[in-house]
């Protein structure tokens, strides 16, 4: 397998947007206290340059590297496994002892990926400085450290560095839900930290174990041997079916946990609902896509065989999940709580799509981790705005909201339409190329998702019904429309929705590109290991 | 200067107007407000704005039209045909892609198998750039033969690919996925299976273009919605004019209207869903757009959820059409019905079938008919528009236009007709006893839509269309009438300082048992309501007349050999005479005999925004049939709209002409006898007495509502509270609980350790992460 990076730029830019807000964070740590202003403007400030470079990095993705006539020769293979700004450029960096080695890189579906990280975080950080008032400074350091950690998970190319960045994202996850969130935010940290902690406790023992059975074998003990490097595995023979299993079911299950996959999905609600607006935009926005981007990243390739045989659980997972997470929702009477469920619902599509194993599926499913972000993260702020104003978020509590706040309730129309995909938004491009791969994959499947639509609408549409239709009742009554500020916070993701739904190529182009290899590379990999 | 190039332009106005009233309107609002003396924009002069953009819409669809005849004409010479007879052929459709909507996947021929003793197929290269189908092209080009023995295994062929699973990628698919030569028999008798030839398999490229398409029928719906919607524009600015939500009623309005135009135009599959989910978009928001009463809302969104019900069964369908043509356009598919689909075979028959699932729900068929009547919730000029003459036809338009995948199926044909049947006489049944002047009209439109469905599934799929156009002229007509009259019953009231309770959920305005003697009082709308209900009734030579009793000709015609047919056909008759009744009543109960009510006594008629339209369509209802006329062979329906929609110029022969005029006067005359002016010779009590039962059945709409109730809707609710706190709180999250605490427990023991504070774990986990990460790293380091 001929695996190459490249970085047209000769300039780190990747090793730039990772660590730029952990820079951010210690530049806070050095202003003064109770300048709430100026903390809030310089973590701003971070989060909107590290934008502008995500952009710049998006902007310079070399997507000609799809296009048929002018991949492979010139980088000696056919894209998507070859990995753009790669920050070392050719050989990874001997980072810690065994081998452990720094390198980043992006291809089609990662550097996406990154730019809605970027563009997640500035927003969230844009609400937060409205909204948040208590202990601003150490707020802005953990989400700036948060931003560092999930950028780096998206781009490490090395498993030991993606498990660190992994983990890092945890910690200030930990604090932003203990120490900013509701009422019971104690309970609900435990159980988030439990559960992810058992999931990634399992993956690091794996990835130990598959550094150690795969990777070591291919280079043996030399010097630049990096047994954890992404390319060694993949170079590496395939593993027995027993032991791919096995460290699949670590990886899947640490993964699952995050994205969440039913039924591993009850920390969720209970994080969403605890969590402060802008943690909640980052949570469903950001750290849910680390699980089925690890699926997709890791998992397929590296064991092609045992995904392959495990498919059928995970899209029966994932049916039940869009079933479920809709059902629950429609018997929600906090509005967080049901877009927290709908999340379970929509991300039940994303692993519908990737476990199908084809084209439209694995493209889709990409997709639609990036539309659930823009969708999920506006439906989070607009609950937060609307919170922040009548101080509660009980569905009973509202009614005949668009007399009192008009735009208010577009914007939230827009992102509902969105979400319940609705052709001319991205919701419709992802839904529709998920469920055309579960259906191609296995048609029941398929089909059972396909009413997830129906679904969707139901209870989308009975949560609009009750708090914007009817007379003005109960706290709505007096509440002010959206703000400049506000507005301008929401615009950037109303814009994307429409533009993914009616030009998608512009980020489909290099998602479905990279999709498309990888599904070469991991359907000759299993049946390399089906013993061809 | 070929305007065709400007197709884009037609749903681009609409959409223009729509973006400018959400957009620009509150700006340049503010604006000039910011203006000395400034007082704002006029709200009136959204109203113009959109109403003009659709306009300009209809003025470039007739452009378009001319344009479309003319060709036509000149493609008939240059193709020699006779010119005695003055006949043009219909030109080819036009296709404009505007971009690539969505592009997944690369062309590539992935398994490429071939019958050892067809040794050209050598020359097909393994792998080689192009869709999987290019193959079986390739092969029919390089041996025909080879593909009529193809041709009935196509079906058996997809199979794998459609119910295999995971297998493309799994472990029993020889040599890496590819049949190669020699893996097969080297010669003769190969089954046939074995015999595939270029196997369709897990590398598809997914394109699709979004792309518009210009043909006779694409033309035809163009004209019926810019004209029939610049109207109904036109009058809402009369009818709408007073209400503080004018703008947001005229975005909507326009976006409606682009939307239409979308789905219309589409020319593949999912651009048509593109404009089949918006058009139930903006009627979701159009039945709440008076959102301030709760059953207004409920009603929207009951239409979108049922609507949805509908399109998942589309979605599905759309999935298989691709999975079986590895495309969603219409060329590609209709060209390719016959070859990939064989009759009556499974996914010949599934297709269709969904299809006609997702028709029901758009055009309110059974079973999914139950939100058209609710949708009259909204303002009369979108009843009108989306209820009457548009959106609820794409049912029927779509099955016209996918005749081609109807027609592998007979079956599906047939329920199509049944379908059409049963909702054309359930409907006509309730519509016999209703008493509000729009539920009326709400019901005879879900029969009329049965009556196209009956033509599709006839075979006659352009008497179901040519119907549509007339129904559209019609009961649009009869809609903003009744919306008129409404308008001057309000006006009755308030002109004598009434205010009437609304009497069983019915407001005053539009009770018919408060109206009477309207056709002196609003004369304009009095005989123009009269005009279009005469055309429903099928009083003969009005546009109605015509198109429904080619329908009711074409069922006539299969009769003869199949006993459904003639079961059909009688519905048919009966359902005519139900609708010639039911419109008798309420013409008469409107229109005639003395007021019951101050309304109606001191009713005025409408400014002439509104009574203009109503001319202009009461003129179509008359001559609207011209175009379709069923005596002429060379119709320009017949000619132009027959090729893309397929099937028999039906046709109308004197009997059958003779029976639906008897039809027509029976029903107006018993409806005359029972509820006209004058001393009645038959007692409307006395006859609801002698159907007592069928008259409470009705009333009470069969019960069907609280039916799906009682079996979805409730029990749907009752498993979600289900679901949520039994299943998820209780036992998911109790199971999570229980190990927390039982982890706590442990923990207890080693209590010194437990410091309560999360960072602490944090922090003790993290540790111990590295001592036992270093511990290993020593291990593999020194091993």
């Amino acid at each position: 397998m001929l695996l190459t990076t490249s970085n047209a730029l000769g300039f780190p830019l990747l090793s730039l947007i990772v660590f730029l807000p952990l820079v951010g964070a210690g530049l806070l740590a050095l202003l003064p206290k109770r300048q709430d202003g100026l903390i809030h403007a310089t973590a701003l400030f971070i989060a909107g340059l590290d934008l502008v470079l995500a952009l710049v990095l998006f902007g310079s993705f070399d997507r000609g590297w799809a296009d048929p006539a002018t991949q492979s020769i010139q980088h000696g293979m056919r894209l998507g496994a070859g990995f753009q700004f790669a920050d070392p450029e050719r050989l990874p960096l001997n980072w810690l002892p065994g081998g452990i080695s720094y390198q980043l890189g992006v291809d089609g579906i990662s550097v996406v990926l990154v730019l809605l990280t970027a563009l997640l975080g500035f927003l969230a950080l844009l609400f937060s400085s409205l909204h948040v008032g208590h202990r601003v400074r150490e707020y802005g350091i953990w989400m700036l450290i948060l931003q560092t950690g999930m950028l780096g998970v998206f781009t490490a190319l090395d498993l030991f560095l993606f498990y660190v960045f992994w983990e890092a994202s945890l910690i200030p996850m930990i604090f932003l839900i203990a120490i900013w969130g509701g009422r019971e935010r104690i309970y609900a940290t435990f159980k988030f930290v439990l559960y992810t902690l058992a999931g990634s406790a399992l993956m690091l023992v794996a990835l130990v174990a598959l550094g150690q059975l795969m990777g070591r074998p291919v280079c043996g003990s030399a010097p630049d041997c990096h047994p954890y490097h992404f390319f060694t595995l993949l170079a590496a023979p395939s593993l027995p079916l027993a032991t791919q299993a096995l460290l699949f079911g670590a990886f899947a299950l640490a993964f699952a946990v995050k994205v969440p996959l039913f039924p591993f999905h009850s920390w969720l609600p209970d994080a969403h609902v605890q969590a402060p607006t802008a943690v909640s935009v980052i949570l469903a926005g950001v750290l849910l896509k680390m699980g089925g981007y690890g699926l997709l990243r890791f998992c397929l390739p590296l064991f092609p065989k045992a995904a392959v045989a495990a498919a059928p659980a995970f899209l029966l997972l994932a049916v039940i999940g869009i079933w479920y997470g809709a059902w629950v929702a429609f018997a929600q009477t906090d509005m967080k709580k049901l877009v927290a469920y709908s999340s379970v619902s929509h991300m039940g599509i994303v692993i519908l799509g990737i476990f199908s194993f084809n084209e439209q599926g694995l493209a889709g499913g990409a997709l639609q981790m990036i539309n659930h972000g823009l969708s999920t993260g506006a439906l989070f702020l607009l609950v937060g705005m609307l919170y922040e104003r009548a101080h509660s978020r009980q569905i009973a509590d509202f009614g005949g909201l668009w007399q009192v706040m008009p735009r208010f309730s577009v914007v939230f129309l827009v992102v509902l339409f969105s979400s319940v995909g609705l052709p001319g938004t991205n919701g419709f491009v992802g839904e529709w190329l998920s469920l055309l791969g579960g259906f191609r994959a296995n048609m029941l499947a398929g089909g059972l998702a396909a009413f997830g639509v129906v679904l969707g609408a139901a209870y989308m549409l009975w949560l609009y019904q009750r708090v914007f239709f009817g007379p003005v009742r109960g706290k709505s009554a007096g509440l002010p429309d959206l703000t400049g500020p506000e507005m301008l916070t929401l615009l950037p993701l109303v814009v994307l929705i429409f533009w993914i739904g009616i030009y998608p190529a512009t980020i489909l182009q290099p998602i479905q590109a990279a999709a498309t290899e990888w599904l070469t590379y991991i359907d000759s990999a299993a049946r390399l290991a089906a013993g061809g | 200067m070929d305007l065709r190039d400007y197709l884009w332009l037609v749903p681009a106005l609409p959409l223009a107007g729509f973006l400018i009233l959400v957009l620009l309107w509150p700006w340049a609002d503010a604006l000039s407000r910011r203006l000395p003396a400034g007082r704002g924009l006029p709200p009136m002069l959204a109203g113009w704005l959109a109403t003009a953009l659709v306009g300009a819409a209809f003025a470039l669809s007739l452009g378009l039209g001319a344009q479309f005849l003319n060709a036509a004409a000149i493609a008939g010479e240059d193709a020699g045909h006779e010119p005695a007879e003055g006949v043009a052929a219909a030109p080819e459709p036009y296709v404009q892609r505007l971009w690539t909507w969505m592009e997944v996947g690369r062309d590539q021929v992935e398994v490429t198998a071939a019958r050892a003793d067809l040794p050209q197929l050598e020359e097909i290269p393994v792998g080689a750039v192009g869709p999987s189908w290019i193959a079986v092209d390739t092969v029919r080009q390089l041996n025909p033969k080879a593909l009529e023995a193809l041709g009935p295994a196509m079906g058996r062929m997809w199979q794998p690919e459609l119910t295999a699973g995971l297998r493309p990628v799994g472990a029993d698919i020889p040599a890496g996925g590819l049949v190669t030569l020699d893996s097969l028999p080297p010669s003769g008798d190969v089954a046939l299976e074995n015999a595939a030839i270029a196997q369709p398999r897990s590398r598809h490229r997914f394109a699709v273009d979004m792309a518009l398409q210009l043909d006779g029928l694409s033309l035809l719906m163009l004209l019926v919605v810019t004209g029939v919607g610049f109207l109904i524009h036109l009058y809402s600015i009369g009818y709408m004019g007073q209400d503080a939500g004018i703008r947001r009623y005229f975005s909507y309005l326009n976006l409606f209207v682009f939307s239409m135009l979308m789905l219309v135009l589409g020319a593949n599959f999912l651009v048509l869903f593109v404009g089949w989910e918006l058009v139930g978009a903006c009627s979701y928001l159009l039945i709440g757009f008076w959102h301030q009463d709760p059953a207004n809302a409920a009603a929207g969104r009951k239409a979108f959820v049922v609507n949805r019900i509908g399109d998942f069964a589309f979605i599905i369908a759309l999935m298989l059409i691709w999975s079986v043509f590895g495309s969603l356009d219409f060329a590609r598919v209709f060209s390719q019905a016959e070859n990939l689909l064989p009759l009556g075979g499974a996914l010949a028959v599934a297709i269709p079938a969904l299809l006609l699932f997702g028709a029901a729900g758009k055009s309110a068929q059974v079973p999914l008919y139950v939100w058209l009547p609710d949708a009259m919730a909204g303002p009369t000029p979108v009843s009108a528009l989306i209820h009457a003459a548009t959106m609820v036809t794409a049912g029927v338009y779509m099955s016209a236009r996918a005749h081609a995948l109807f027609d592998r199926a007979p079956v599906v044909l047939a329920a199509v007709a049944v379908v059409g049947a049963l909702t054309a006489l359930l409907a006509a049944l309730i519509a016999t006893v209703q008493v509000d002047i729009k539920r009326v009209l709400a019901y005879s439109t879900i029969s009329q839509l049965g009556f196209m469905f009956m033509g599709v599934g006839a075979g006659a799929a352009l008497a179901g269309v040519f119907h549509l156009m007339t129904h559209a002229f019609f009961k649009a007509l009869l809609f903003l009438g009744a919306g008129s009259l409404m308008h001057a019953m309000e006006h009755g009231f308030h002109h004598a300082n009434e205010h009437p309770q609304s009497v069983d959920g019915i407001p005053a305005p539009q009770d018919m048992r408060r109206m009477g003697g309207l056709l002196k009082r609003a004369p304009v709308t009095g005989w123009t309501f009269l005009i279009g209900g005469l055309a429903l009734a099928g009083f003969p030579g009005l546009a109605g007349f015509w198109s429904k009793d080619e329908i009711v000709h074409a069922l006539h015609q299969r009769s003869a050999a199949e006993p459904l047919f003639l079961a059909l056909w009688l519905m048919a008759l009966l359902t005519a005479f139900l609708t010639a009744y039911y419109t008798g009543r309420q013409l008469c109960m409107v229109l005639f005999g003395a007021p019951r009510s101050s309304g109606a006594a001191e009713a005025s008629d409408s400014p002439w925004v509104m009574t203009l339209p109503l001319v202009v369509l009461a003129l179509l209802s008359v001559i609207g049939w011209l175009p379709g006329n069923p005596l002429a062979e060379h119709s320009l329906l017949a000619t132009y709209v027959l090729p893309v929609v397929g099937g028999e110029h039906g046709g109308l022969d004197a009997a059958g002409a003779a029976t639906a005029t008897a039809i027509a006067f029976a029903g107006l005359g018993l409806a005359w006898l029972a509820f006209g002016p004058g001393r009645r010779l038959i007692d409307a009590d006395r006859l609801a007495q002698r159907f007592a039962a069928v008259r409470r059945l009705a009333w009470n709409r069969f019960y069907v509502d609280e039916f799906y109730d009682r079996l979805f809707v409730a029990p749907f609710k009752r498993l979600a509270d289900f679901f949520w706190r039994v299943v998820d709180v209780g036992m998911v999250d109790g199971l999570v609980n229980w190990v927390g605490r039982l982890t706590v427990g442990t923990g207890q023991l080693l209590r010194g350790w437990q410091s309560g504070q999360v960072r602490a774990y944090a922090l003790s986990v993290l540790l111990g992460a590295m001592v036992l990460v270093w511990y290993l790293f020593q291990q593999a380091w020194g091993g």
